[in-house]
């Protein structure tokens, strides 16, 4: 076995074909790691050795508090003396087994590998030094110097005291815990974590944290309700639309100076609310309490518009798109369409060719990549659903069936991951019996074709009393979600009905509607987002 | 009776836990499937305290689980109640101090627990301020202070 070490006491002046190794399994590599060791500075030092060790696996360490005539001591005692020792002296030293300390070997796994390693080592391990040390040599032929053997037992010890992990560092977490934690804190906090350092913030805002965290967040979907009171204030309500027992992890954010009722609400995107009015839009993360104002939009200047958020995965782009509104007073109607590129630096409006004019009618949702909402033809007399392209900005025009009559209360909700246009104002029609019948027109968006579909609600008018409940569409448990809009002092609740089991489920909803009169817009699948802050 | 596994932690002290408890671990699981438990897994980076903690917390999640099980037909009523016990349970496990609490977490992405880690990742941090995150985690404010004045800046509403 002995015979593989290369100062086996033979003259070469070539090297063996056992220790050549094949240019294809040589890396070159360039600017390996010199790491400082005496730094003062803790943190840097840790995250240093962090990356070093995640991407070379060794580092080279200087001002390490050797001295130069310790070190070249012991090269040459190593070299020369241990080395140089005969052949029968190191083959009791010598051992393949990588458990045996110490020992004397070459190559990394000498019972493995079919090339080995240039050179020879002797590996006296030092770390705990109690359990060690009396295995180090006290071969007459070697007793490695009475200076190097202090100092070594120095040094580790004040090395490993350093690094104990009784000092708590972000960097120098394993198997990217920092990540993990921070998925697990809430968009405010994830605020908290970004001022803390600029690395921080660097986390928070990568891409691929922000996509985690949204889906994360998608498996736990939340019912969002915002709130507009007589008071200039908007309130945003969320909570766990899903969990058991339903309605858990309640939040609510405050955002003063708004205009009150009149506001217009857009339907979340991936956590971000546009809110608009006149010539102001901003967009909101209302669960990172987090507000981002975009330049005023002229066109709201001409006449009223309404904005919507937009968002294309592919491209990983958000935009606003602004809308002209139909209006019957005699104030002039928004002639241009305009978009905004959110988070583009530097935003500005710009204007953009619609080949069909159409005024906005009802509100708007965006899916897949695509912003839908049912406007009116110039002539004010054609009805027709719109689609604007998020990443092309083309819009196409898909035609309502013939018959619907669809105006303004109308709104597209999620029924079952198709989108359907239910009317908001009518709500459910009461049969003679009691028995509710829900109506709403589903859209195959990619063939553009419409069905309607009918949903009996039995037992609806005793379950519902006096209340005014509209479809707000489906949750992830097949169950159909109903909330008032307008409400006059009084309590706020959501109605849950399966329809498998025939059950409803009323849930009332604390801190909604402590105003005489209050208006609340109910929206479903809302996530958390670590965007805005 | 059923069979026991022994953990030895890094002061060499021994614990005896039955297989089902140990089997919450997915790194234990896997030894365990490989047949290479015996004579005890000694856990030379998990103290006493944190492995008792640990114990505990395997324990409570498989008896949690157990019961589920024995009650699976009535999840709408009684399942609910022990989901919120199980969670209340949880919540005050993880009252501890900072220096436990980030051995636990540790412990858990060791051991693979993802239950733990998870509670732990969630607690760590909850509720801290700027200023207590950068002492407890050692992180150094590498903002200037116009730099941070800009981050803290408060967000003028629009519709004022």
């Amino acid at each position: 076995m002995a015979r593989k070490l290369i100062s086996a006491g033979f003259r070469r002046l070539t090297l063996l074909e056992t220790n050549t190794r094949p240019l294809s399994q040589i890396s070159q590599l360039e600017d390996i790691p010199v790491i400082d060791i005496s730094s003062t500075d803790r943190s840097t030092l840790v995250r240093q050795i962090h990356q070093a060790c995640a991407r070379f696996g060794f580092v080279q360490i200087i001002n390490h508090g050797f001295s130069k005539a310790t070190i070249d001591e012991m090269v040459s005692v190593v070299t020369h003396e241990f080395f140089g020792m005969p052949m029968n002296e190191k083959r009791k030293l010598y051992s393949g087994d990588p458990k045996k300390t110490p020992r004397l070997s070459t190559s990394f796994n000498v019972k493995e590998e079919e090339v080995n390693n240039w050179r020879d080592y002797r590996r006296l391990n030092c770390y705990p030094i109690d359990k060690y040390v009396h295995k180090w040599p006290s071969n007459p032929f070697i007793d490695i110097s009475s200076t190097y053997r202090p100092q070594l037992i120095q040094q580790t010890h004040s090395y490993y005291t350093r690094f104990d992990k009784a000092s708590i560092t972000m960097e120098a977490l394993p198997n990217d815990l920092e990540e993990r934690i921070l998925l697990n804190l809430p968009p405010t906090e994830l605020g908290t974590y970004s001022r803390v350092s600029m690395r921080c913030r660097n986390v928070i805002q990568s891409k691929e944290f922000i996509k985690e965290y949204i889906g994360r967040s998608t498996t736990e979907p939340r019912l969002l309700l915002v709130e507009t009171t007589m008071k200039p204030e908007v309130l945003f309500h969320s909570m766990y639309q899903q969990a058991n027992p339903l309605l858990s992890g309640k939040e609510k954010v405050r955002i003063p100076h708004s205009p009150g009722p009149q506001l217009h609400i857009d339907h979340p995107v991936r956590g971000l609310v546009c809110l608009s009015y006149e010539t102001k839009v901003v967009i909101t993360n209302p669960g990172a309490k987090e507000i981002v104002c975009l330049p005023e939009n002229e066109a709201g200047k001409q006449g009223e518009t309404k904005c919507f958020l937009g968002y294309d995965e592919d491209t990983d782009v958000y935009k606003v798109l602004c809308v002209p509104v139909p209006v019957l007073s005699t104030r002039e109607e928004a002639r241009e369409y305009q978009v905004l590129t959110v988070g583009s630096g530097g935003e500005s409006w710009r204007g953009i060719e619609c080949k069909h004019h159409h005024s906005l009618v009802t509100n708007g949702i965006c899916k897949g990549g695509v912003v839908y909402f049912v406007a009116l033809s110039e002539c004010r007399q054609i009805v027709r659903v719109m689609s604007f392209n998020v990443n092309s900005e083309i819009f196409t025009v898909t035609e309502l069936p013939k018959g619907a009559e669809i105006h303004e209360s109308f709104s597209f909700v999620n029924y079952n991951g198709t989108m359907a246009l239910v009317d908001e104002l009518s709500g459910t029609r009461v049969e003679p019996n009691g028995t509710g019948v829900l109506e709403m027109w589903i859209m195959n968006e990619l063939e553009r074709t419409w069905e309607t579909c009918g949903i009996e609600l039995p037992c609806w008018e005793e379950t519902v009393g006096s209340t005014k409940y509209f479809f707000k569409g489906t949750i992830g448990t097949g169950e159909l979600v109903f909330a008032p809009i307008h409400w006059f002092h009084g309590h706020f609740s959501v109605l849950y009905y399966d329809p498998v089991t025939h059950k409803y489920r009323v849930f009332p909803i604390d801190g909604v509607g402590t105003d005489y009169m209050y208006k609340v817009r109910t929206f479903l699948d809302h996530v958390d987002s670590p965007l805005l802050i | 009776m059923s069979k026991k596994i022994i953990f030895e932690s890094s002061e060499g002290e021994s614990f005896e836990v039955d297989e089902a408890v140990a089997l919450e671990c997915q790194t234990i699981k896997n030894m365990i499937e490989d047949d290479c438990t015996d004579g005890g897994i000694p856990l030379a980076n998990v103290n006493s305290a944190t492995l008792t903690k640990v114990i505990d917390y395997c324990k409570k999640h498989v008896e949690a689980a157990a019961a589920a099980e024995a009650n699976a037909g009535d999840k709408d009523i009684y399942g609910a109640n022990k989901d919120i016990e199980l969670k209340t349970w949880d919540e005050e496990f993880v009252k501890v101090d900072q220096p436990l609490l980030f051995d636990l977490m540790l412990a858990a992405n060791f051991l693979i627990i993802p239950g733990l880690l998870d509670l732990t990742c969630k607690t760590m941090m909850r509720g801290k301020t700027v200023l207590q995150i950068r002492e407890i985690f050692h992180i150094k404010k590498d903002y200037t202070d116009a730099e941070e004045a800009e981050v803290r800046k408060e967000n003028a509403w629009a519709f004022e």
